[in-house]
C-alpha cells in the first residue's frame, strides 16, 4: 500500500497571465493531519480545489491514494470527503434532507442508519429535522463536516475549517478532526491560518507562499529546527519574510 | 441513472419549498381557474344582450352562442399558460441553478462521483416532474370549472382535446425552464440569471410574432395567433421568423386542439417547431460544461 495519501507533483494553475499555482511538489503521508499555510492569496484554495478534482491543473500531476486524479477522477472522488469555506448547505431543508441528498450523491444506498451513525459520532443529536436556516454557523459546520465523512472516505479536505466560528465552535470542531483521525485513522489535509490550531491540530505542515510550497516538514521537525523561535507563529512569520 | 434520480428528487423537494416558484404556481392555477369564468361571464353577458335585443325587436340574428362547444371556456387558458406558466417555468430553471449558489454547494457536489449531464438533466428532468404535476393540477381544477360552468360532464372527446392542450404546454413549459437554467448556470449575477431568460422570453413572445405581422401589438395578448400580413416583406419574414415565434405556434395548435374555429393552422407545423424549440434548449444547457458550472454558481 502507498505510503502517502497525497503527492502532487509540480502542480500549476495559472489563470491567463496570472500564476495561482506554481510547481507545487508536496507529499502527505498516510494518517496524517496536514496544515497547508499561507497567507490570503498565496494558494491554498487552489491548491485544495486541484486536490479535490475541482480545477484541472495548467501543468502537474495529482495522486490521492495512488490514483492520478487526471486519468480517474470519480475514482478519486469516491475516496474524499471535502469541507469548503463559508459552506451554507441548503437552508429550507432540514440536517436529515441535506444529508440524504449527499450521502446519495456519494453511492449510499438507504444512507439514514450511516446518517445516524455519523450524526451521533459527532455529538450533533436532536436535529436531524430541524431546518439548516435555523442553525448557528458551528451547527452548520458539523453537518458540513457530517455531509464530508458519510461515505467513510480515506482522506479529508478541509478549507479554513474554523472559519468564522466562535472560539468553543473551534474548540469543538478542533476535538472532531482529532478524533477522526485517531479513530478512522482518516488522512486530513486542512487549510487554515490559525497558526494555534495547527499546533494543536496538525502532525505536519506546509507554507505557501505566492504559489509555491516554501517549507514542508512535520511540525516536531519544525520547532527543533528553528529553535530560536519561540513559538510555530514566529517560525511561520520568519518564513513568510525570508526572500 | 441512480445520481440522476437523487437530482430530481432534490429538485422537487427544493421547487416544494420555494416560495416564488410556488407564488407563480398559485397565480397560475388561480388565472386558469378564472379564465373559464370569464368565458363563461362573456357567454352569460353577451347572451342576455342578445335576448334583450332580440325582445326589442332590434336583431334577428342567431345568438352567437348557441353552438358554442365547452372546449370554448378553455381558450383563454392558452394565454395564462404563454404568459404566467412559462415565467413560472423560466423562473423554476434560474431558481435551480441559484439554489446551489446560494448554499455554496456547488463544490460539494462536482466533488463527488457525479457528472455534469447527471446534474444539468436530474435537474431539467425534476423541473419537468414538477412542471407536469402543475400542469395536471391546473388541468383537473380548469376541466372542473368548465364541467362547472356547462352544467353537465362534458363529451369524453371533449375531456381528451383538454388533456392534449395540458400536455402540449409540458414541452413549451419545459423549452423555457431550459432557457431559465441556461441563464442560472451561465450568468455571474442573480439578476442577469433571471434578466436573459426573461428577455428570450419577451423577444419569443413578442417581438419575433410582430416581424411578420405589420406590427399589431393588440393581438399578442389575445389567445388567437397574429395572421401575418399577406404578402410582400412582411409576408416573407413571416415565412422564416414563424417558426420560431414558439408561443404563437403554441397558440396555433392549442387553437387547433381546442376546436376554435378562428384558427386556420398548420397542426404538424406547429408541434415541430414546439418539440424543436424544447429539444434545442435541453441541447444547448447539456452544452454548459463542468468548469463553467464551478466558475459560475461557487462565486
Amino acid at each position: 500500500m502507498n505510503e502517502f495519501a497525497i503527492v502532487a507533483n509540480g502542480l500549476s494553475k495559472s489563470y491567463k497571465d496570472f500564476v495561482a499555482l506554481d510547481s507545487l511538489n508536496l507529499k502527505v503521508r498516510r494518517g496524517e493531519i496536514f496544515g497547508l499555510l499561507g497567507h490570503n492569496g498565496a494558494g491554498k484554495t487552489t491548491t485544495v480545489n486541484l486536490l479535490t478534482t475541482l480545477l484541472a491543473p495548467t501543468a502537474g500531476t495529482v495522486e490521492i491514494e495512488g490514483v492520478d486524479t487526471a486519468a480517474s477522477a470519480n475514482e478519486v472522488r469516491k475516496m474524499i470527503g471535502y469541507l469548503p469555506e463559508n459552506v451554507q448547505l441548503y437552508n429550507n431543508m432540514t440536517t436529515l434532507e441535506n444529508l440524504r441528498f449527499f450521502a446519495s450523491l456519494s453511492g449510499l444506498k438507504k444512507p439514514d442508519a450511516r446518517i445516524r451513525e455519523v450524526l451521533d459520532y459527532l455529538e450533533f443529536r436532536n436535529n436531524d429535522n430541524k431546518r439548516i436556516g435555523t442553525f448557528s454557523k458551528g451547527m452548520r459546520q458539523r453537518v458540513g463536516i457530517a455531509q464530508a465523512i458519510l461515505h467513510k472516505p480515506s482522506v479529508l479536505f478541509l478549507d479554513e475549517p474554523t472559519s468564522g466560528l466562535d472560539p468553543e465552535g473551534v474548540r469543538q470542531l478542533r476535538d472532531v478532526i482529532i478524533r477522526l483521525n485517531a479513530d478512522l485513522g482518516v488522512t486530513i489535509f486542512m487549510n487554515t491560518h490559525l497558526l494555534s490550531e495547527v499546533t494543536k491540530t496538525c502532525s505536519s505542515i506546509g507554507i505557501l507562499k505566492s504559489g509555491k510550497m516554501a517549507y514542508q516538514n512535520s511540525v516536531d521537525s519544525t520547532i527543533a529546527e528553528f529553535p530560536d523561535q519561540d513559538s510555530l507563529e514566529e517560525i511561520y512569520l520568519s518564513i513568510e519574510k525570508a526572500e | 441513472m441512480s445520481k440522476m434520480s437523487t437530482f430530481v428528487r432534490q429538485e422537487l423537494l427544493a421547487l416544494s419549498r420555494e416560495r416564488l416558484p410556488l407564488s407563480l404556481f398559485i397565480v397560475f392555477v388561480s388565472m386558469i381557474s378564472v379564465s373559464s369564468l370569464i368565458g363563461w361571464l362573456t357567454k352569460t353577458t353577451v347572451s342576455d344582450v342578445w335576448i334583450r335585443t332580440r325582445e326589442a325587436g332590434l336583431t334577428s340574428a342567431a345568438n352567437p352562442f348557441a353552438n358554442v362547444s365547452p372546449l370554448y371556456y378553455a381558450r383563454n387558458s392558452i394565454i395564462y399558460i404563454i404568459l404566467i406558466g412559462t415565467l413560472m417555468a423560466i423562473v423554476a430553471g434560474v431558481a435551480s441553478a441559484l439554489r446551489d449558489r446560494k448554499a455554496g454547494t456547488v463544490d460539494l457536489i462536482l466533488s463527488r462521483p457525479t457528472s455534469r449531464a447527471e446534474y444539468i438533466f436530474g435537474k431539467l428532468v425534476g423541473i419537468s416532474i414538477w412542471l407536469a404535476l402543475s400542469l395536471t393540477i391546473v388541468g383537473i381544477i380548469g376541466a372542473t370549472v368548465i364541467t362547472a360552468i356547462y352544467g353537465a360532464p362534458l363529451p369524453f372527446p371533449d375531456y381528451l382535446r383538454l388533456a392534449a392542450f395540458f400536455l402540449l404546454a409540458l414541452p413549451l413549459l419545459v423549452g423555457f425552464a431550459a432557457v431559465g437554467l441556461l441563464g442560472g448556470l451561465l450568468s455571474r449575477r442573480e439578476t442577469g440569471a433571471l434578466l436573459a431568460p426573461i428577455s428570450f422570453w419577451a423577444f419569443v413572445t413578442f417581438v419575433i410574432p410582430q416581424i411578420g405581422t405589420a406590427a399589431r401589438p393588440i393581438a399578442l395578448l389575445n389567445p388567437v395567433p397574429v395572421p401575418p400580413t399577406p404578402g410582400g416583406p412582411f409576408d416573407a419574414l413571416n415565412l422564416f421568423m414563424g417558426p420560431m415565434a414558439v408561443s404563437e405556434q403554441f397558440k396555433a395548435a392549442s387553437g387547433l386542439i381546442l376546436q376554435d374555429p378562428d384558427i386556420a393552422g398548420n397542426l404538424s407545423l406547429a408541434l415541430l417547431s414546439i418539440f424543436a424549440f424544447v429539444l434545442v434548449a435541453a441541447l444547448l444547457v447539456s452544452t454548459v460544461k463542468r468548469t463553467s458550472i464551478r466558475g459560475v454558481l461557487s462565486e
